[in-house]
């Protein structure tokens, strides 16, 4: 949603708001007539209450048979698919901090008329009915990305089990994480390392001291660390972070933001010791194969499924979703109810380099170059 | 095949850029990275038939293009370190280690003469010209070698420190000979390239600055003052070595740190390759990405469909072959374009189109218009090559079409108004361009 | 000709563009001023004799007015290259400004030993190498992430997304036998329901019998249990029950919608989730949920189902207090 603007502007920004409105308006009218499709599918199974429905149901069905009525039906459902016809001009007569909500009430009103008219067509029109249209969203709209990793590629096979990350994947290394942040760094940055360090098993928090990264990062392969976390801070608040694999790289810069910290959750769980399981969403192509291989070398290999601790990464838009949570598993296996437990933070990646961390001499297997690179909206990296 | 491509993963392989399409000539499944990574790369032929191979294990394979066989030549042995640079000289192979064990092998396999250039080598080359050799290195100033007597001939000194009297580090990535010019070029990790001349002093005649990061490869262009250079977060920068300090353009697409340029001999053409995947083939002249048919020179066109292929491996290597399939099978390219303009120019046969051997053709008016320079200054247009071009076309047009002959006013009318005619014709054949010319001469001897 | 007193009465008193007031002395711009201060002593411009030490590129250089050449401002200032040896710069100066006042020969050479170290404190910093490289952030482009972060987080589902992979995981049997519920068990459990219905009274005696069994069964007899249960002890606040639980997770669904749409409340997820690549477990996973939907629903219109659950709620509690 857009941000809040001044007074002045608010009306611009409530039409702002409705254009926005219209698009994911359109997403849920699908989401809507689907779940329309599934109680109509159950009834249909055992029609015990509804049968008065069901038996209209056939005898329209049999109307349906004439073109002419079809033909009519279907028009008519297209028609309800156009906008509404209502404008801020028509909210003239209110106050003008008003007109901006009395608009976007009454299109939404008018809109959920729509969509009633239109599932009843769909009824009436029964296995005729025209095809749902597929949702446009951002992902499913997403620009060609050849990257994109086919799970039957041999050669990226072959790549991915000669890379860095491989001797952890084959069990030859277990994870130990370091986590330092800046020299000087801040309360916050310091209660951040301590959330991580939470989070991740087998993980020892060092102070920077203004010790040189590079320094840092032999001393780290001298004790057998396979992981070193930087937090970066800016006006005292973590704002980065570089994630340096161990011993031969790759190193990662991520921006972090909206960090949350457990203690400000509406309602959080105390993290328990067991190793938790990581799910990584999304990670499709091979620079985001590689992101997702590096995160998931932070964590052990056998996670204590007793322990029902869960750590997602989840890619949505090149953004990393960072969440950590305790589930339960209800209703013999049908759902599973979660527990926030520990810090959430959002990832986003500047830049991947090769080799441990050289920023100045290194070579940079992929960098955001926002001039270059963010041309769409719709294209992703990750 | 128009490019070939040495992968880190040891992957060896043949991109087609007219299909937009690569190919792997070796198995993937067997290779070991850290044994069979390609290091270093070179033709083995002027005729480009054959590559020599590098391979991180220090072994020197032999891949035949027609045959597509590789076939393992010898294992070079002495020093550390993978093989930083290969050269052949009449059936004579140089290789270098890092460690700066440099060897000249005969065609037999067997050590000719052997000595050192010094530890930390990044590159070695060889000249085209003379039997010389350049290397250099980290920590390891340039020398250039002579290959038959094995003694350094000159050795550059580094530049002087800088204000706070500090010593500038030695961090050469890449050096070669500009033919041509007498003179050396290097890049260097403190984002600066220098150029040598041996003849006047042992110190950088010129530097030239690009961007921020370390300057990875160099490479040449089809004309001899310009050149390109990439550096570590995928920036690409063409450079003319004459006057210009700064590049004459940058050119996008990269994403990561780029390893290898390969540019072509005649055409603006460049391929680049990179840790990033990618193997990309840059337009000099339009400074884009080729990705259409484009008129690429007088009368040549040739059609690319988005030269950007993903190759799944990182890539080390790169060689750009003379003869592209682009360039040679333009047919379905003009023809596209004729189709359009059928109507327009009526009928027009396939006789136009060159077979193979167009490079040379190529030289040959480069030469042409060399001479003709002189002559052209004095007219008061510009574009004298693009005149000719339409003087040629219209000749050829006039053959073909056995048609009146137009007044000489009108044809010029029509060169200085016309300028969609340029894209849209299609390639003379060698003959008419001569008469062309010599139309031309006449024209303005006479005006003259 | 100079007159230094009136020079610097018309400098003190009136207008002097090298001036530069601040709050405890006041401050001179000119680059040839000797200590930086505003003052009679070491004003540049109203001192007939005057030099200073200046560093051009690492280099420190003696100047020094010649004041019979002021009317060649150009070549007014005499230009010594000074030694890079400070002792050595040090005895220069002196030889230079041997007859000149205390004051000028003695601030000179503090200014060549303030200059001295900061050159070294450059070349120290130049050695060590972490010199920090600071990059502008704009605020326009901070502020269009954000929003795109918001909007990737509504479009991302969290919950569903999470909640989607771990059961099917649990399809999968990556938890072996962790958990005994399996969907055979399951399905078995609603026929049995289903025979029963039509005896009301009796399906609310059975029926969470049945519950009990599987349930408490199941999650007792795993080992780790107890471990479990020191690790969280004190967290998993006994009167967090599991009914609680299942209600905060179905606000949480709830919430999730409603930031999802604004609109609509119960839609199935399997609509419009982020198209995901993962088609085989996808497919599977999306038939076995919706049958399980479709059973869910059909379980829903019997008002007994739902008691079904709440009633398990009961031994549970037990066993853990």
């Amino acid at each position: 949603m857009a941000p809040k603007k001044s007074k002045k502007s608010k009306q611009e920004d409530s039409m702002i708001d409705f254009v926005e409105e219209e698009v994911s308006g359109d997403v849920d009218e699908e989401g809507f007539e689907e779940a329309e499709d599934i109680v109509v599918d159950s009834e249909e199974d055992e029609p015990p209450k509804k049968k008065k429905k069901v038996i209209k149901k056939e005898v329209k069905q049999e109307l349906e048979l004439t073109d002419e009525k079809l033909q009519e039906l279907l028009e008519k459902y297209e028609a309800s698919k156009s906008t509404a016809t209502k404008t801020k001009d028509d909210f003239k007569h209110l106050p003008k901090s008003q007109r901006g909500k009395a608009l976007k009430r009454a299109l939404r009103k008018d809109k959920r008329a729509r969509q009633e008219e239109r599932t009843k067509i769909r009824d009436e029109l029964g296995e005729s009915a025209p095809q749902k249209e597929v949702p446009k969203t951002i992902e499913s709209m997403r620009e060609y990305d050849a990257t994109m990793v086919d799970e039957q590629d041999d050669e990226v096979e072959h790549d991915e089990a000669n890379d860095e990350f491989a001797p952890y994947f084959n069990r030859e290394t277990t994870p130990k994480v370091m986590i330092t942040m800046t020299p000087k760094a801040k309360i916050t940055t310091f209660k951040f390392c301590f959330e991580l360090q939470k989070c991740i098993p087998n993980s020892e928090m060092f102070t920077r001291k203004n010790v040189l990264l590079k320094t840092i990062i032999e001393q780290a392969k001298e004790r057998e660390f396979t992981d070193l976390l930087v937090v970066h801070e800016d006006r005292k608040k973590p704002n980065g972070i570089i994630f340096c694999h161990l011993p031969e790289g790759p190193t990662a810069y991520f921006k972090i933001n909206s960090l949350t910290f457990t203690q400000d959750l509406k309602k959080f769980g105390e993290s328990t010791a067991h190793f938790p399981e990581v799910i990584l969403n999304n990670f499709n192509t091979r620079l985001g194969h590689n992101i997702a291989r590096m995160l998931a070398c932070l964590f052990p290999h056998d996670p204590k499924f007793t322990g029902r601790r869960v750590v997602t990464f989840h890619n949505q838009r090149d953004y990393i979703f960072f969440r950590h949570h305790r589930y339960e598993f209800k209703k013999e296996g049908t759902k599973a109810a979660l527990l926030e437990l520990g810090p959430r933070f959002t990832l986003r990646l500047k830049w991947l380099q090769k080799g441990t961390f050289d920023a100045k001499w290194g070579e940079f297997e992929w960098v955001l170059k926002r001039h270059e690179m963010e041309t769409s909206r719709r294209r992703f990296f990750l | 095949m128009d490019c070939y491509i040495g992968a880190t993963t040891g992957t060896f392989k043949g991109a087609l850029l007219k299909d937009n399409t690569f190919e792997n000539l070796n198995k993937v499944s067997t290779l070991d990275p850290k044994s069979d990574e390609i290091t270093s790369m070179i033709w083995n032929d002027d005729q480009q038939t054959e590559i020599l191979i590098a391979r991180m294990n220090r072994d020197l394979q032999l891949y035949d293009i027609e045959q597509n066989e590789q076939v393992s030549i010898l294992t070079v042995t002495g020093g550390t370190g993978p093989i930083k640079g290969l050269h052949k000289l009449d059936e004579k192979i140089v290789t270098c280690v890092e460690s700066g064990e440099l060897q000249v092998w005969n065609d037999k396999s067997e050590t000719v003469s052997e000595w050192k250039c010094g530890p930390g080598v990044a590159v070695m080359r060889g000249s085209d010209e003379k039997p010389e050799i350049v290397t250099g290195g980290m920590k390891n100033l340039l020398k250039t070698w002579n290959l038959e007597t094995g003694q350094q001939v000159w050795s550059a000194k580094n530049v002087p420190p800088d204000m706070l009297g500090l010593e500038i580090p030695i961090m050469i990535t890449d050096a070669r000979f500009i033919p041509g010019e007498n003179t050396i070029l290097e890049a260097t990790k403190l984002h600066e390239m220098r150029v040598y001349d041996p003849r006047a002093q042992r110190r950088p005649v010129k530097k030239i600055v690009f961007m921020e990061n370390p300057i990875m490869c160099t490479s040449l262009t089809n004309k001899t003052n310009q050149i390109l250079a990439a550096n570590s977060i995928g920036e690409m920068g063409l450079f003319d070595l004459r006057s210009k300090v700064h590049p004459m353009c940058k050119f996008k697409g990269q994403a990561g740190s780029i390893r290898s340029i390969s540019g072509h001999p005649t055409m603006p053409l460049a391929a680049s390759v990179g840790i990033d995947r990618f193997l990309r083939v840059h337009d000099l002249q339009t400074r884009k990405m080729v990705h259409k048919v484009r008129q690429l020179s007088k009368d040549l066109f040739f059609s690319i469909f988005e030269f950007q292929i993903y190759c799944k491996a990182r890539l080390n290597r790169v060689l750009l072959r003379n003869e592209l399939s682009i360039l040679n099978d333009r047919k379905s390219a003009a023809k596209k374009e004729i189709d359009e303009d059928e109507a327009e120019y009526g009928k027009m046969t396939e006789d136009g189109y060159r077979s193979e051997g167009d490079d040379d053709d190529v030289i040959e008016e480069d030469d042409v218009w060399d001479v003709m320079e002189p002559v052209a200054k004095k007219k008061k247009m510009s574009h004298d090559d693009v005149e000719i071009v339409e003087e040629v076309e219209n000749q050829k047009a006039k053959r073909k079409r056995k048609a009146v002959v137009v007044p000489e006013e009108e044809i010029k009318e029509e060169v200085e108004s016309d300028d969609d005619v340029e894209e849209i014709q299609k390639p003379s054949p060698k003959k008419t361009l001569k008469s062309g010319k010599k139309v031309l001469l006449k024209k303005k001897a006479r005006k003259v | 000709m100079q007159c230094d007193d009136v020079t610097w009465n018309i400098l003190h008193k009136g207008q002097c563009s090298y001036k530069a007031w601040s709050k405890p002395k006041m401050f001179c711009r000119n680059e040839m001023n000797l200590t930086g201060l505003c003052n009679r002593a070491s004003c540049p411009l109203a001192n007939s004799q005057y030099a200073t030490v200046r560093e051009e590129n690492g280099v420190c250089y003696l100047y020094a007015k010649v004041v019979e050449r002021s009317h060649y401002p150009r070549r007014l200032w005499e230009k010594t290259k000074l030694s890079k040896d400070m002792n050595k710069a040090l005895e220069q100066i002196s030889d230079q400004l041997i007859h000149w006042s205390e004051y000028v020969r003695h601030k000179c050479k503090a200014r060549l030993i303030r200059i001295h170290q900061y050159l070294i404190r450059m070349r120290k910093m130049a050695v060590r190498g972490n010199q920090k490289k600071l990059i502008p952030i704009g605020r326009k482009v901070e502020r269009r992430e954000k929003r795109r972060e918001e909007k990737a987080l509504v479009a991302a589902k969290l919950d569903h997304a999470i909640e989607k992979e771990l059961l099917a995981r649990l399809k999968q049997g990556t938890y072996g036998d962790v958990y005994n519920f399996r969907q055979e068990a399951f399905e078995q459990m609603l026929e049995n329901t289903e025979k029963e219905l039509e005896i009301e009274q009796e399906v609310e005696q059975d029926d969470p019998d049945t519950g009990e069994t599987q349930f408490v069964a199941d999650f007792d007899s795993s080992d780790d249990e107890e471990d479990m249960e020191d690790g969280g002890d004190g967290h998993w606040s006994p009167e967090e029950t599991d009914s609680e639980n299942e209600e905060t997770w179905q606000q949480q669904e709830e919430e999730s919608d409603g930031d999802d749409d604004g609109e609509d409340g119960g839609e199935p997820m399997e609509v419009d989730e982020p198209p995901k690549k993962k088609s085989k477990k996808e497919v599977k996973k999306k038939t076995v949920k919706k049958a399980a939907d479709g059973k869910k629903k059909k379980l829903k219109k019997r008002a007994h189902v739902e008691i079904e659950y709440e009633e398990e709620v009961e031994p549970r509690q037990r066993v853990k207090a």
